[in-house]
């Protein structure tokens, strides 16, 4: 059954991922900052990975005392994984997720909840195949961990070409916080077809 | 049942176009736009972009061929044969390439250059066109926006600028109210400097055309440059060069001008630097306001002085005596009463003289005053008891002295004028005071000439030469003896009567010893051949070193 997970119009279960596509700073926190919110007083966990943490934390509500969930882990705030050479990593993202989700069921969470932002920082540009594989990991992850996951890819660094292929691969994609559905999205490996 | 896949992928792809014709139409900028549809050609075709012409504007973006500008300028050259729907280019290495125009209804924007390795198939092609379509659009969009953003931004500051003027038009008017309102109360210069103390929250100070203050308000800063003198020459200087109000240790000043003329001068105490445009403009105003208002006060000073010339002029010369005393009566004169004329002189400026002479015996009426060979001739009224007259004379003597510029004054008070008839006999009698000045004090004073006694006389005198052969018939072997040898034979004798005969009076008014004095005497008996023993000597002797004494001053 769908809750309300900050995202007015937008239905989700535990156990689904979703991404969001934006332009800008302003435009990510119009989606990710109700949707931690909405953890804080739903009294999840949410794990949060972002470029700017300490921004985002200044953000919220005052009234959700979000440093002391911070303190108390119901916040789980941090930049996104990078490897040794401060490059962005999906993989490195991936094992950092499934840390984790691994961290709230020892911890007994029913229900958690996490953001991530993909960067792709620096200039590397996007590698179109590894993003199809991680949108695929994110998945089977959210399912198999009944979480809620939210990707989130900032259009005016990675291009137009990053919206254009995940609206191919998924039967919704928040845009500027409005859904775009596709009933005709290709399954990983049609699309990895496509890619070859 | 499921489509085919390759009917998944084409409706995808066009859901994904769609998807991005929604976020390019979402009030993107140009750059947005263009970054946007160049970095989605890979996802629609298999194909790059290598280069972005704006019109107008040149190369946004390059890569590959179009990064290379000798390929760039061959590229650019077919992009301006191509027509308004775009074509095929030759571009080396490359086994397609295709010009797409970015354009709206309206106006061309620019073109997309786009190079694959092989063909796009026609489904890739119209995902291109729409893209490019979509992109022209939205780009048309932006710039559209871009103008009203750069108009309404305009508008703002052009409406924010014409606020600010207005405000600073009201403070301003509010400024010029309150002092105008100090002015017509009849506050004048005190008033000026308590608006402008009260609108600024600065000590104000206005100073005459000499430095000296003539009406201050707030508290006086402490500190180094409170107690200093205004340097005026230069700050002055400054001031006048500026023509505004300019800075100088701790102060700001303007000068109240008309013309070159300085008729005052406006400091504000600002030790800390705080005064700033607001406060500048304030004290600007003022400036302005206390030169109508010092311009207004010259004016009556000049009639008065004008008119108080004129009727002095007339008493004393004995002309038009009823006119005079006509227009005395209309500033407040009864000429009627007993005055005297008073002769006032001094090293200096004539007109700093006359200033002070002005403001010295001045009461409620326009002082009668007028200048004269380098001095001032007054005429004052004279109360009924004149048991203190001396002390008044001297009292005023010492306000003239403490006039603006005035370092030394001598004066000669005539006798009492009881009718218009009198003021000529007055001002001679004033003047030969002041002749005897150097006779009966030598520093100098007020001098009556109802007080010069046989000076009276000896000023009085018309047969001069019976007065040379009375002083030759007693003192003329003195004088001769004193020409001849370079002695003081005939100042001592005089001395010595003036003395009563006394020798050491003597030689204590005159710094000599007494055995000096003893031996001039011996000789003077000697040479003259007088004996001062006899009275009647004595008494002529003495006569004669007083009329010998006003001979010289007469002559001066």
């Amino acid at each position: 059954m769908s809750r309300d997970f900050g995202l007015p119009g937008v239905p989700l279960r535990p156990g689904e991922h979703l991404c969001t596509c934006y332009v800008g700073a302003a435009e990510r926190d119009a989606v990710l900052v109700p949707f931690v919110e909405a953890a804080l007083r739903d009294g999840d966990r949410c794990v949060v990975a972002v470029v700017e943490p300490a921004a985002l934390l200044a953000r919220l509500d005052p009234e959700l005392d979000a440093a002391g969930c911070v303190a108390g882990r119901q916040l789980v705030l941090g930049p996104p994984a990078a490897a040794r050479d401060g490059r962005f990593r999906l993989d490195r993202m991936a094992e950092l997720l499934q840390e984790e989700a691994d961290a709230a069921a020892r911890d007994g969470e029913e229900v958690v909840r996490m953001a991530a932002e993909v960067p792709w920082a620096g200039g590397h540009g996007v590698d179109r195949r590894e993003l199809a594989e991680f949108e695929s990991w994110a998945h089977r992850f959210a399912a198999l961990y009944g979480l809620v996951l939210l990707s989130f890819y900032d259009l005016g660094l990675l291009g137009g070409g990053v919206l254009v292929d995940l609206v191919r691969t998924h039967p919704t994609v928040l845009l500027g916080g409005v859904p775009v559905h596709n009933p005709h999205h290709l399954a990983p490996a049609e699309f990895a077809d496509v890619l070859s | 049942m499921t489509a085919p896949p390759a009917l998944r992928e084409a409706l995808s792809s066009l859901q994904g176009l769609l998807a991005l014709t929604l976020l390019l139409g979402d009030g993107r900028s140009e750059d947005e736009v263009v970054q946007l549809a160049v970095t989605a050609v890979p996802a629609l075709a298999p194909c790059r972009v290598e280069g972005v012409l704006h019109a107008g504007l040149g190369w946004r973006t390059t890569a590959g061929a179009c990064a290379r500008p000798g390929s760039r300028a061959r590229i650019q050259a077919q992009l301006n044969r191509t027509g308004p729907g775009g074509g095929p280019l030759v571009v080396p290495e490359r086994a397609w390439a295709w010009a797409f125009v970015l354009r709206s209804r309206e106006e061309h924007l620019g073109h997309l250059v786009v190079t694959a390795d092989r063909t796009p198939s026609g489904a890739e092609l119209h995902l291109l066109q729409v893209l490019v379509a979509q992109a022209g659009s939205a780009l048309a969009s932006a710039r559209s926006r871009a103008r009203d953003q750069a108009e309404a931004a305009q508008l703002r500051a052009t409406n924010a600028m014409l606020t600010e003027a207005v405000t600073a038009l009201r403070r301003r008017t509010a400024v010029h109210d309150r002092l105008l309102d100090e002015v017509v109360s009849g506050a004048g210069r005190s008033g000026i400097a308590r608006a402008l103390h009260e609108l600024t929250g600065l000590a104000a100070t206005v100073e005459d055309a000499y430095g000296n203050v003539v009406a201050r308000s707030g508290p006086q800063p402490s500190g180094d440059s409170a107690g200093r003198p205004l340097p005026r020459d230069r700050a002055l200087r400054r001031a006048l060069a500026a023509g505004g109000p300019v800075r100088h240790r701790g102060r700001v000043l303007v000068a109240a001008r008309r013309d070159a003329q300085v008729l005052g001068v406006l400091v504000l105490a600002d030790p800390d630097g705080r005064a700033g445009e607001d406060e500048l403009a304030a004290l600007k105003l003022a400036a302005a306001v206390l030169t109508l208002e010092l311009a207004r006060l010259q004016g009556i000073a000049d009639t008065e002085l004008r008119l108080g010339r004129d009727v002095v002029a007339d008493l004393i010369a004995g002309a038009d005596a009823a006119g005079a005393v006509e227009r005395a009566r209309a500033v407040g004169h009864d000429l009627g009463r007993p005055h005297r004329v008073l002769v006032l002189d001094g090293p200096g400026d004539p007109a700093a003289l006359l200033g002070a002479v002005r403001q010295a015996v001045r009461d409620h009426r326009s002082p009668l005053v007028m200048p004269r060979d380098g001095g001032v001739v007054a005429v004052v009224a004279v109360g009924p008891g004149t048991a203190d007259e001396s002390g008044r004379w001297e009292r005023l003597r010492a306000a003239t002295l403490a006039g603006p510029g005035v370092r030394r004054c001598r004066l000669g008070v005539g006798g009492i004028a009881a009718g218009p008839a009198d003021y000529p006999r007055s001002h001679h009698e004033a003047a030969c005071a002041l002749r005897m000045h150097d006779v009966v004090g030598g520093e100098d004073r007020a001098v009556c000439y109802d007080e010069l006694g046989i000076y009276q006389l000896l000023c009085e005198v018309a047969d001069t030469d019976g007065v040379a052969r009375f002083i030759r018939r007693w003192l003329g072997a003195l004088i001769d003896y004193d020409e001849a040898r370079g002695t003081d034979l005939v100042t001592t004798v005089g001395r010595f009567l003036e003395c009563g005969g006394s020798y050491d009076a003597t030689a204590a008014a005159m710094a000599l010893g007494r055995s000096t004095v003893r031996y001039r005497l011996r000789r003077i008996r000697q040479i003259s051949g007088h004996d001062m023993a006899h009275p009647d000597t004595r008494f002529n002797l003495h006569v004669a070193t007083r009329a010998i004494a006003a001979q010289r001053a007469t002559a001066r």
